[in-house]
């Protein structure tokens, strides 16, 4: 499967993962030594990230595996660390006017974003599973302490500690897959798996090898809050600051499914019809239950928590074909949600006052009267989370339920259109609020350069995906196959 | 070849309305009116760049591409986002664009005291891109796009004094009435798609279909040309979907003479002659054209003769004008048919305009029986006026006598005799409607009340400079094609430069020789009954200061009262469609469905959701322990599933 694949032993192919560890040190050099100028980490923090996604670029179209074959680069985790980067550039963009209110901390904030982007590209680039546990807990780990970043809020605090012990127990249950499918395969090389499972029509009825996958599964299902694993999501997006939850719904979210498309695809395609079945619950599940308890919250960071939880039910649409159609349907999905969330907790960070208020939706009421621009933008945001055209996610949602149609599941299209029907009404409730309500208090919001900019980039992506989604999609179909060669 | 400054041309007005729109009242009048007229000219001057590119061209390769994306990818069937410039749309584009930006400048003036005036620019702004795309675009999709533009527009700009609730059940009745056309132009799009794709053609360019609607049968390419021409009916204000034009008045006057005159309802005329590929194969669809064309003009225009509302008789003359353009491509002169379209649109915007400033002059009053003897209080507004009376009439040497011409000339010779003669009559009825206005607005004595004639003042330059432009284009605009008869005469021997320069898009149509002493009476004949037209009218009004409806009334009172209410056909469809339809909705849809079933279902659904909610959040407790425990029930679930399936 890899023999005629490129050897080497340079460090060109990780150049991206190179440039974020190099940006690392220098940010964590600065945050020692330059006691005054925080904001200046977080545009070395810029800089790191535009190089990387200017490396990755340049890398495109190759397909090199490395470093004893642990490490692939490809179309795939190219796109996918894009993703993540471009996400890490708007959430440091947001962020730069909010760390200056964490007092002294603010240095290791974007160390803390800098270094769970650099787990992320070695995620997306892992092809043997304990690099893939270890760049999964890299990721992870600097994501607990920035949820806690403003702990003097007790929510802050606590949202951390919840999503870190969950974390360890999913994690756990990850390690413990693991080590199952070693038992039976003897390799944790997932090319080699992949050779095994396709020699070997006895491992089908493996028990072993079935818990072994299953609890794979329930790890990676964790991380991006599939129903019923999900239960840390709402304390901890809400606890977070809210640039930081911008960025674990998109790029934790996004790093995550790329995990579980690269396992479907290169390890379990001979195991199809099982993890097909699984993933056809628990995104059903997740759809229904993710939209249904989002109608009644008052609060819109929790709101949005609900939300994407939601959402990765419908990245999990995509999934279940087990098509290549529908696994670049989810990338375009992964690509879209990125740039919606991002901007919409950009709007939201506009808002949040330092003591973790002012994200109730009593105060979006009349923002139009206060607010127009950031009103409509903020518009278009929830409209594209609602999938309503010309927005990328209406284009999002056309490709995984028309990839779930063309394979048969018309079922699980019907039932997620149905779901989404019932998301407009609380994503509609925000515009309501803000148009059709009365203001209940004056709100100034004064102007943050990085804040706008990075509403900007995302607002840009919203609606390009939107109108022309071809290129995209074009580039998501040439990522997957550079997966299945 | 591809330029790809034509997307400019579309995109410029888009980005005024975008300013406009957005910006709104807090631009200022001088912004909103700077952006809006200069996003338009710039527009026009990109048109006339490419323009000049086409003419430096050689004949047969006058083609301009542009494009801008692929829109639209399904399998083997791609629509792009793609522009086109041939002679056919560069003259649209080009009176769109020209005409269009002298009606924005003329509106800085008309429309300086309105509250909405940033709203009523960047809707004319959005209306002018939506006609240029329509005529820009290189596959029927994409014109469809700026089509159903173009309708919002309108809609939007008939209903712009929506306080009123004349203009805001005006632009309903015609938003209703062109979705019943647009129905039947859609039938006949998915008909042609899909008649294509079943021989494999799977584009929708026109060059691409142009080359290949000879592998669909006759009886098809029939079917589709009528439906297309059921669209091009309701746009284009033909019989029997003419209805929603008169009342569509309602709107600012620029707005009448930009959308419902000069621009948008030439559409359908514009639509048949970019599919006359379609059409030449589909005789009897071009047929249906030329016969509705003919009655719709003659029907029209004897409504015309009677209205008393200077808009209305104007609005009409609208409709039997673009009957004559109807005509002339339906008898397959294409070129004719454009030709008319561009003098008409500058004498018909002309007349608006111009009726415009009268009713500016008059403080709002647009009944001409409180008009008269305005000859000499406003007489630049005369002058503009009468040059464009003179120029719909027919009079020798002034551009709608050319254009009518060679309409005429070519139902003859085509041997639709029938279709000549409604149209030979027309011609007598135009010049009688035309100088009945005149007579009432400017000639005789002042029926104006004092307190209105108190009030009379030219209109100011900005209003004025528009209407001596476009005064002058209806004088000369004819002479870009002259037909050969008369060229001949003066030793001017390629003298229809129009009809070569459109040559290479239109078919070969062999070419009806007619004796010139035949083509030379014809002619005679056609001026003959214009220039009696116009002194009858001029005679029985001023002259005898006669008061014809007064004498008719008594004479032939059913035949007044027809033509004074307009053969009744608004009552008819009242009674026909629009009563039994709000019957049928009220008693059963609205009392019966819609409450019971579908509110029922839609209150129902949203009271289970919400029961729902609030008891699936009682599971989110916020305790740790029972975090732990749904995870585990999560674990367990998932292995039971994988190893016990």
């Amino acid at each position: 499967m890899y023999e005629g694949l490129t050897y080497s032993t340079t460090f060109s192919s990780i150049l991206p993962q190179v440039i974020i560890a190099a940006a690392i040190v220098v940010c964590a050099m600065f945050d020692a030594f330059v006691a005054s100028k925080k904001w200046l980490v977080g545009i070395i923090a810029l800089l790191g990230l535009g190089a990387g996604i200017a490396a990755s670029m340049s890398l495109w179209g190759q397909n090199i595996v490395e470093f004893s074959n642990m490490l692939s680069t490809n179309d795939f985790s190219l796109i996918v660390s894009i993703t993540v980067m471009i996400a890490g550039i708007v959430s440091v963009l947001v962020s730069l006017r909010y760390v200056d209110a964490i007092d002294g901390e603010s240095g290791h904030y974007y160390l803390l974003l800098l270094s769970s982007v650099l787990g992320m590209l070695f995620l997306v680039s892992a092809m043997n599973l304990i690099v893939l546990v270890l760049s999964l807990e890299l990721m992870s780990l600097s994501v607990y302490p920035l949820v806690g970043m403003t702990y003097e809020r007790q929510a802050s605090l606590e949202g951390s500690m919840k999503y870190l012990i969950l974390g360890s127990f999913a994690t756990a249950f990850l390690l413990y897959g693991i080590a199952l499918v070693y038992s039976v395969i003897g390799t944790t090389n997932m090319y080699a798996i992949a050779r095994v499972l396709a020699s070997r029509r006895d491992l089908a009825v493996n028990v072993v090898m079935m818990a072994g996958i299953a609890l794979i599964l329930v790890g990676f299902s964790f991380k991006v809050a599939l129903v019923p694993f999900h239960t840390w999501t709402p304390d901890a997006y809400q606890g977070a600051p809210a640039p930081v939850t911008g960025f674990m719904a998109a790029a934790v979210k996004a790093a995550s499914f790329a995990a579980i498309i690269k396992l479907v695809i290169v390890v379990l395609s001979s195991y199809h019809v099982p993890v097909s079945g699984a993933l056809w619950w628990l995104s059903a599940v997740t759809m229904f239950a993710g939209n249904i308890i989002a109608v009644l919250q008052k609060n819109v960071k929790r709101m949005l928590a609900y939300s994407s939880i939601a959402h990765a039910g419908y990245v999990v649409v995509g999934l279940v074909p087990g098509s290549a159609f529908g696994m670049s349907s989810a990338i375009f999905y992964l690509l879209s949600y990125t740039f919606t969330v991002t901007g919409a907790f950009a709007v939201i960070t506009y808002l949040e006052k330092k003591d973790g208020t002012g994200n109730d939706l009593s105060d979006y009421s009349g923002l139009s009267r206060s607010h127009p621009v950031l009103s409509l933008i903020m518009s278009v945001f929830m409209l594209s989370l609602g999938g309503i055209p010309p927005t990328a996610g209406f284009m999002a949602k056309f490709y995984v339920f028309g990839a779930a149609i063309r394979s048969g599941y018309v079922g699980l299209a019907v039932f997620g259109i149905l779901t989404s029907v019932v998301s407009l009404y609380y994503y509609l409730h925000v515009v309501y609020a803000m148009y059709f309500e009365e203001p209940e208090h004056a709100t100034d919001v004064p102007v943050a350069v990085g804040i706008s900019t990075g509403i900007v980039i995302a607002l840009w992506g919203v609606i390009q995906l939107g109108i022309l989604p071809s290129d995209i999609m074009d580039l998501a179909m040439k990522s997957v196959q550079s997966l299945i060669h | 070849m591809e330029l790809n400054v034509l997307r400019y041309i579309v995109l410029s007005p888009l980005i005024g309305f975008l300013i406009n729109g957005i910006g709104g009242k807090r631009l200022g009048h001088r912004a909103v009116g700077l952006v809006a007229n200069a996003t338009v000219l710039i527009s026009f001057l990109i048109g006339v760049y490419a323009f000049t590119v086409l003419l430096s061209m050689p004949v047969n390769e006058r083609l301009l591409t542009d494009t801008v994306y692929t829109w639209i990818s399904a399998g083997a069937l791609t629509i792009d986002v793609k522009l086109m410039m041939d002679p056919l749309s560069v003259v649209m584009a080009l009176v769109v664009s020209g005409v269009g930006f002298l009606i924005h400048v003329y509106s800085l003036g008309y429309m300086h005291e309105d509250r909405g005036y940033a709203r009523y620019f960047s809707f004319l702004n959005l209306f002018m891109f939506s006609m240029l795309l329509l005529v820009l675009s290189s596959n029927i999709v994409l014109m469809f796009v700026g089509w159903e533009g173009v309708g919002l527009c309108s809609y939007l700009l008939i209903g712009f004094w929506y306080e009123k609730d004349s203009a805001a059940n005006a632009g309903k009745k015609a938003f209703i009435t062109n979705r019943i056309g647009d129905y039947g132009f859609l039938l006949g799009l998915f008909l042609l798609a899909s008649s294509l794709a079943s021989k494999g053609v799977l584009s929708l360019d026109f060059t691409a279909m142009a080359g290949h609607v000879a592998l669909l049968s006759p009886a098809v390419l029939t079917v589709i040309g009528v439906l297309l021409f059921v669209g091009a009916t309701g746009k284009s204000a033909q019989l029997p979907l003419y209805v929603w034009l008169p009342d569509a008045m309602e709107g600012p006057t620029p707005v009448s003479a930009l959308i419902h005159a000069a621009t948008m309802v030439t559409a359908g005329v514009y639509m048949i002659a970019r599919m006359n590929f379609l059409y030449v194969l589909a005789p009897t669809a071009l047929e249906v054209v030329a016969v509705v064309g003919a009655l719709t003009a003659l029907y029209a225009a004897t409504i015309g003769l009677v209205q008393n509302d200077i808009k209305r008789v104007l609005a009409y003359s609208t409709i039997s004008q673009l009957g004559y353009m109807f005509m002339g491509v339906g008898v397959g002169a294409f070129s004719a048919g454009i030709f008319h379209l561009m003098t008409h649109a500058f004498f018909k915007a002309l007349l608006f305009l111009a009726a415009g400033s009268v009713m500016h002059a008059l403080s709002g009053e647009q009944d001409m029986r409180k008009m008269g003897g305005l000859r000499t209080k406003i007489p630049v507004t005369y002058a503009v006026f009468l040059a464009a009376a003179l120029a719909i009439a027919g009079i020798p040497g002034l551009s709608g006598f050319f254009s009518k011409d060679s309409i005429l000339a070519a139902a003859y010779g085509s041997g639709h005799t029938v279709v000549w003669l409604l149209g030979f009559i027309t011609a007598l009825l135009t010049g009688l409607y035309i100088f009945r206005l005149m007579s009432m607005t400017f000639y005789g004595e002042s029926r104006i009340d004092e307190h209105t004639a108190h009030h009379i003042h030219e209109s100011p330059k900005v209003m004025t400079v528009p209407l001596i432009i476009l005064a002058a284009l209806s004088i000369i605009g004819g002479y870009v094609g002259v037909p050969r008869l008369l060229g001949n005469i003066f030793g001017w021997h390629d003298s229809d430069m129009f009809v070569h320069f459109l040559a290479p898009v239109f078919p070969v149509v062999p070419a009806h020789k007619m004796p010139v002493a035949v083509e030379t009476w014809l002619m005679i004949g056609s001026i003959a009954m214009a220039v009696l037209g116009v002194f009858a009218a001029l005679y029985v009004y001023v002259t005898k200061r006669m008061q014809p409806a007064k004498s008719a009334a008594q004479a032939v009172p059913g035949l007044y009262r027809l033509l004074l209410n307009k053969y009744y056909v608004d009552e008819l469809y009242n009674a026909v469609i629009i009563r039994p339809l709000m019957a049928l909705s009220r008693s059963f849809l609205w009392k019966f469905f819609d409450v019971w079933i579908v509110d029922g279902t839609v209150n129902g659904s949203a009271y289970v959701t919400e029961w729902a909610s609030a008891r699936l959040r009682k599971i989110q407790t916020g305790d740790f322990q029972v975090y732990v425990t749904i995870f585990l029930i999560g674990v367990f679930s998932v292995l039971a599933y994988f190893v016990l399936r």
